[in-house]
């Protein structure tokens, strides 16, 4: 990963994470844009992790995160 | 002849003057105030710990809370903590593996697939359990997600499911 690759994929978790819905072009530049799911720990449910997925090239990240 | 006194005198003198040329070549020796030996430096272990096997731990898993001692333990990662405190975004490479620390970032972590490492945000500095179950939560998800084909949704759930339970578990064997 180039660090501009790098730094895209950092602005959309910084983005993403203050706002899932925001509309977030995938960072390798497939012409799309990322989509988002919580997944929930279920021994705490205010822990869960943020899937950043692109659906049409498979790219994806991940958030670790409290609802605190 | 020279008086007793006198010769006292000079042979005094002569001391001094030794002892202070000793004391300034080990100032000059000692410039680095930092000896080679105190510096820690991230190292892989060759060795499985058995005490973590007998805690019920996979050898999978031993491994990955070991290299989190290293990181832990290393010089590299006291210059992310020094730069949490300054809230400057840092990134070093430690045993191979990519850490930043991503000042605004609002989350514990973020895992970097592509870059075979991972960001540690602002919100895992909130407890010092926080900042080790985010390092193993990090380095779980890492080793063992099965994720770069696509994620699912029963995937994802799985995957996150362990990760939140080895980093918890894990922890509390970690310092």
């Amino acid at each position: 990963m180039d660090d501009e690759l790098m730094q895209k994929w950092i602005d959309a978790g910084i983005r993403l994470a203050e706002n899932p819905d925001e509309k977030v072009s995938c960072p390798c530049g497939c012409d799309s844009f990322l989509s988002t799911e919580d997944v929930r720990d279920s021994n705490d449910s205010s822990q869960f992790e943020r899937y950043m997925i692109c659906k049409v090239c498979d790219a994806s990240n991940v958030l670790r995160m409290s609802d605190d | 002849m020279m008086r007793p006194s006198s010769f006292l005198y000079l042979l005094i003198v002569f001391f001094v003057s030794a002892c202070s040329h000793i004391k300034q070549e080990r100032l000059v020796e000692g410039a680095d105030p930092i000896p080679p030996a105190s510096v820690s430096v991230a190292t892989k272990s060759n060795t499985i710990d058995d005490g973590l096997l007998s805690l019920g731990f996979s050898e999978v898993e031993v491994e990955i809370i070991q290299e989190a001692r290293g990181i832990i333990l290393s010089a590299q990662f006291a210059n992310l903590l020094t730069a949490q405190k300054d809230g400057e975004p840092a990134m070093e490479i430690i045993n191979g593996r990519l850490i930043q620390y991503e000042p605004g970032l609002p989350a514990s972590g973020m895992t970097m697939f592509g870059e075979n490492g991972f960001l540690i945000g602002r919100e895992a500095f909130e407890s010092l359990q926080e900042l080790d179950r985010t390092i193993l939560h990090e380095l779980y998800r890492l080793r063992n997600s099965t994720s770069s084909g696509g994620v699912s949704g029963a995937l994802a759930t799985q995957e996150t499911e362990e990760a939140f339970n080895f980093a918890m578990r894990a922890e509390q064997v970690l310092r």
